[in-house]
């Protein structure tokens, strides 16, 4: 996975409990507990990420562990170690054979503007 | 056809291969989909991209929940008095399981996860799914009629645009039951109508209408 190349990175030692905002691309591989927003940027959430927040983004690329509820304008996608519990909403949604989603799916192809 | 062929791999992650099955059930259900338009649909089972594509396609909205798989963790289990067998948290299982936050749905898929349900759960369960579901809703759901054979193997169902699904063995979980025709009744009895499909295989299909 090369998925950090050009992002700012949060290893996974890190702890995080608060509100993580932004407007570059960030590969979250720590724990993290509150919210992230990133409306115009990728995030990207590594295998030994563990995620309690909702998150806002433009695009998520998931590997890791997420609860909460993800709002994309772009995209999400879900690798195979994916587990997402909470709300997804997005314009696009790729999902790999193993991921797991426990929650709502709704797809708004002009964008995750509307209201979830 | 074989239904249940040599491609049909048993355990894994549910990497195997994909097999077609006709499901009259289905097929009935299908034709509810495409004559309506943004339904809320339940489906119960281990994720298919497949299914949320293609109900998504359809202009509806889905929700994923895993029964089976989440019944059979081991922090359900609950230790008894001294003497006593342990006993199922019926009432902490359909909490974190059940829970749609006040959503209530047009149509839910239920597949043929009550037979991997621990038996406290399963009047519960469908008790849970009787308060979520709209009236008017449906439920479609698979019944095993029998206890062994190759077709027990857990499998994840995915939809598909014609009046077949396909089945992928998915997982280890084993059949815990293979309910006649009075229980399936029994159990649904608080839906205003049951219709049954009968099928070649070992898989008995009920819609039910709320």
């Amino acid at each position: 996975m090369n998925a950090a190349e050009g992002s700012t990175v949060i290893g996974k030692s890190v702890i995080i409990r608060g509100e993580l905002t932004g407007s570059e691309d960030l590969f979250m591989d720590g724990q993290i507990e509150g919210t992230i927003t990133l409306t115009s940027s990728r995030l990207t959430i590594g295998p030994n990420a563990t995620v309690n927040a909702d998150i806002s983004v433009h695009d998520v690329i998931i590997f890791g562990k997420v609860d909460g509820n993800i709002k994309a304008t772009g995209s999400i996608d879900l690798r195979q170690s994916a587990v997402v519990t909470g709300d997804i909403l997005a314009g696009r949604l790729s999902i790999e054979e193993s991921a797991i989603i426990k929650g709502r799916v709704e797809l708004n192809p002009a964008g995750a503007s509307v209201k979830a | 056809m074989a239904l249940f062929g040599k491609n049909d791999k048993a355990g894994g992650s549910g990497n195997g291969a994909r097999t077609p099955r006709h499901s009259s059930g289905w097929a009935q259900l299908l034709t509810h989909l495409k004559s309506q338009e943004s339904l809320r649909i339940l489906d119960i089972g281990p994720t298919s991209s497949i299914n949320i594509n293609y109900i998504t396609s359809l202009g509806h909205s889905v929700y994923m929940a895993n029964l089976a798989e989440e019944a059979a963790q081991p922090e359900w289990l609950v230790s008894g008095a001294p003497g006593e067998p342990p006993h199922y948290n019926v009432d902490g299982y359909i909490a974190a399981n059940l829970n749609f936050s006040g959503r209530v749905f047009d149509v839910v898929i239920l597949w043929d996860a009550m037979d991997y349900l621990p038996e406290p759960l399963l009047a519960p369960v469908m008790a849970r799914l009787h308060q979520v579901i709209q009236p008017d809703g449906q439920l479609l759901a698979f019944f095993h009629s029998r206890k062994e054979g190759p077709e027990i193997a857990f499998r994840r169902y995915h939809l598909t645009d014609t009046p077949n699904v396909e089945m992928q063995l998915s997982g280890s979980q084993p059949l815990l039951h293979a309910l006649n025709n009075r229980q399936i009744e029994k159990l649904l009895e608080s839906f205003s109508s049951t219709r049954f499909f009968l099928a070649k295989d070992n898989l008995r299909e009920v819609v039910a209408t709320r």
